[in-house]
């Protein structure tokens, strides 16, 4: 089962630390756990994985709508603290940019310094 | 997964050579087998004492005819009749024994009414292949393609050692070596240009000797009228169904599924040779190739000739020519109809030496060979593979050379061991069969492919039976993973979801395999991940893909009408493990 609790960390800036396997079965609940939650405008959507110890496409397919539907609202997208398996589907899937890929929440350049450094 | 090296290939099997080209390469095939397609009736009414030149000509006539619509039929198929594959037809040898029977016991029209009945047989074979397709497999059809060499190379060398009546004992050897020599060097170092020729300028070139040692007789040819039609009359069947029609009947089944068997091996080498690439097998492509070997003898028996087979040689033309087109096989067809309302042109074949038709084929029974080795090798050769595969084919070549007990056997199980690709394919097929019993741990669960619980309880069963072979967390992930992703193929390429998937699943070790059969309708996994490009092109659509090429050991995806069978084999190790492939 995926738990998906959320974190507002900075103003604007909202976490997601789920924790379990994001597969066939779970991955509609948990981009509607999301999107769901989320009335109000963000600046930020981080995702942080530490806690996933197993992705397959469909998850991967739900981070992807999830990216896009962040960037639909206005807000930035980024995912962190991969697991090692979880890196390597990451990696041989190509789904995301590995500009919205970190090691870490702290890694995760803020609004301010995105806009700076455009 | 490695991707597959490219074949020597002119043109592939969709590819559209010039008319002139492809009818040439038509009559060239047609030149090679014509007179063993026209000879073989012959050669079973005279051993059966039915010969007569009405009974002949009819026989000859019937057996071109058939020959012509089914070989047209595998170029151009019409519903599930035709592979799609230039695959010529004829008479089939494995036959004769039975037929000669037969016909000595009932006529044509008995033999007829045995042929048409058993083709039945071969029809619900092609329909439910995929009962057989653990028993069928390619080392099945390797070892009898490379029997099938076994079995003809006696015909080979007393063609090339026929005597021939009022010529220097030599002339006979001569004419054979000069034109295996011909061959042969055009083959090694002719070039692609030059092979397309080599085996027409091979035989012409046996034709010139040929004439200087009196070996070209063109005596029938000059007394053969140019055009006619038969003179004999149909045969019509015998529908008694008396003792003589149940006695014969096993026999014919047996060499019908022995046939069946041939015309399995030949369906998939000329899927193997005929394109640029290697593409992954078609088992469709195999099941009407037999709906349509079947065909052929069933239109046999109507017609009260000798039953049809595929001819392997037409791989080794391929293989020879570099050209796959099924155009070509459109063409050779038509010439078959053609030459049997041309008694001259037929004529004008059948005046080739024997001892140059014989070398003509001991070099294409050469490269048949390969092609049974190719077919064993597919899949590697591993211990119990391997066992089968030497076993089965050295009880075929003892068989050929009748050296298993002839005294003890029955002559009625002489009449069909006698033929080394009859027994060992049977021995192929038994052995296989009994290795696979031996492998039955497989355990497998039918999953709905609605509702959101089919996957999890497919995780639940995996875990559960990886678990007891002692498989780690990191390792059954994996498992679950390619699972998944093999299930999410199936389910997003099919058109209707009103279907389930049977999981099995068989765990050695540090192995598994996982087979997924459907009846859902999909393009070839095997096909999808070996057109994939290095950079993903669209990462969200061919992410399960992606995930399925680098952590499954291996995929093979058997289609077959109405039926798929999934073939995954996943190591023992976590996904991020770079030593799995």
């Amino acid at each position: 089962m995926l738990s998906t609790p959320r974190f507002e960390t900075r103003p604007g800036v909202i976490v997601y630390r789920p924790e379990g396997r994001i597969d066939g079965a779970s991955s509609t609940a948990f981009y509607d756990t999301v999107t769901q939650q989320e009335t109000e405008p963000f600046k930020q959507l981080i995702l942080n994985l530490e806690s996933v110890g197993f992705i397959s496409s469909a998850g991967l397919r739900a981070v992807l709508k999830l990216a896009r539907w962040a960037d639909e609202k206005g807000g930035s997208f980024a995912v962190v603290a991969l697991q090692p398996s979880v890196a390597k589907i990451f990696d041989i899937a190509g789904i995301l940019p590995p500009s919205q890929i970190h090691q870490s929440e702290e890694a995760v350049p803020s609004e301010g310094d995105a806009s700076q450094a455009t | 997964m490695s991707p597959s090296p490219k074949t020597r290939l002119t043109l592939a099997v969709d590819e559209s050579p010039k008319p002139a080209i492809a009818a040439f390469l038509g009559f060239q095939a047609v030149l090679l087998i014509i007179s063993g397609i026209a000879l073989t009736p012959v050669i079973v009414l005279r051993a059966a004492g039915q010969s007569n030149p009405t009974t002949d000509a009819w026989a000859v006539f019937a057996v071109l005819m058939v020959s012509g619509i089914t070989t047209i039929l595998q170029g151009r198929p019409l519903w599930r009749f035709g592979s799609g594959y230039p695959l010529f037809m004829g008479t089939s040898g494995s036959f004769i024994a039975v037929c000669i029977v037969a016909v000595a016991q009932g006529g044509l029209a008995l033999m007829g009414t045995l042929v048409a009945t058993s083709a039945l047989l071969q029809f619900f074979f092609a329909y439910r292949l995929y009962w057989f397709r653990k028993i069928i497999t390619p080392e099945v059809g390797g070892v009898v393609v490379m029997l099938i060499v076994v079995t003809v190379f006696p015909v080979c060398t007393d063609l090339m050692n026929a005597p021939v009546p009022g010529t220097a004992p030599e002339a006979s050897a001569l004419t054979a070596g000069i034109t295996f020599l011909s061959i042969v060097l055009l083959a090694l170092f002719g070039g692609k240009r030059l092979r397309l020729w080599g085996p027409f300028i091979g035989i012409v070139i046996g034709c010139i000797v040929g004439a200087t040692q009196g070996l070209f007789k063109p005596g029938e040819l000059q007394s053969s009228a140019w055009v006619g039609i038969p003179l004999g009359d149909w045969p019509g069947m015998d529908l008694s169904f008396g003792l003589d029609y149940w006695t014969l009947l096993p026999g014919f089944l047996i060499v019908t599924i022995v046939g069946a068997i041939e015309t399995y091996g030949d369906a998939i080498s000329i899927q193997r040779v005929s394109h640029h690439r290697p593409r992954p097998l078609s088992f469709k492509v195999v099941q009407n190739a037999l709906f349509n070997d079947g065909l052929g003898n069933f239109l046999s028996g109507i017609l009260g000739t000798m039953p049809n087979t595929t001819y392997s040689t037409s791989i080794s033309l391929v293989e020879f020519t570099g050209v796959a087109a099924r155009r070509v096989a459109v063409w050779g067809g038509s010439i078959f109809i053609f030459l049997a309302f041309f008694p001259k042109f037929s004529a004008l074949l059948r005046a080739i030496p024997s001892s140059v038709v014989g070398a003509y084929l001991l070099v294409l029974l050469a490269i048949l060979f390969i092609s049974g080795l190719r077919l064993i090798s597919e899949n590697g050769l591993d211990y119990e593979r391997g066992v089968i595969v030497s076993l089965s084919f050295w009880i075929g070549v003892a068989f050929q050379n009748q050296v298993v007990f002839p005294e003890v056997l029955p002559n009625w199980l002489h009449a069909i061991l006698d033929n080394g690709m009859t027994a060992g394919g049977i021995a192929a097929i038994v052995l296989t069969g009994l290795v696979s019993l031996k492998n039955r741990g497989a355990r497998s669960i039918t999953i709905p492919l609605t509702g959101g619980e089919a996957l999890m309880r497919a995780n639940r069963f995996l875990q559960r039976h990886a678990k007891a072979q002692r498989w780690d967390n990191a390792a059954i992930d994996r498992l679950q993973l390619v699972t998944e992703e093999a299930i999410s193929f199936l389910k997003n390429q099919a058109l209707y979801h009103r279907d389930s998937i049977r999981l099995s699943v068989e765990i050695e070790e540090d192995l598994a395999h996982l087979e997924l059969a459907t009846s859902l309708d999909t393009p070839n996994l095997g096909s999808e991940i070996e057109s994939l490009s290095e950079i993903p092109e669209k990462p969200e659509d061919e992410a399960e893909l992606r995930i399925l090429r680098a952590m499954a050991q291996s995929v093979e995806h058997q289609q077959f009408s109405g039926r798929s069978f999934l073939s995954l084999t996943v190591k023992a190790v976590a996904i991020e493990d770079e030593s799995a492939n």
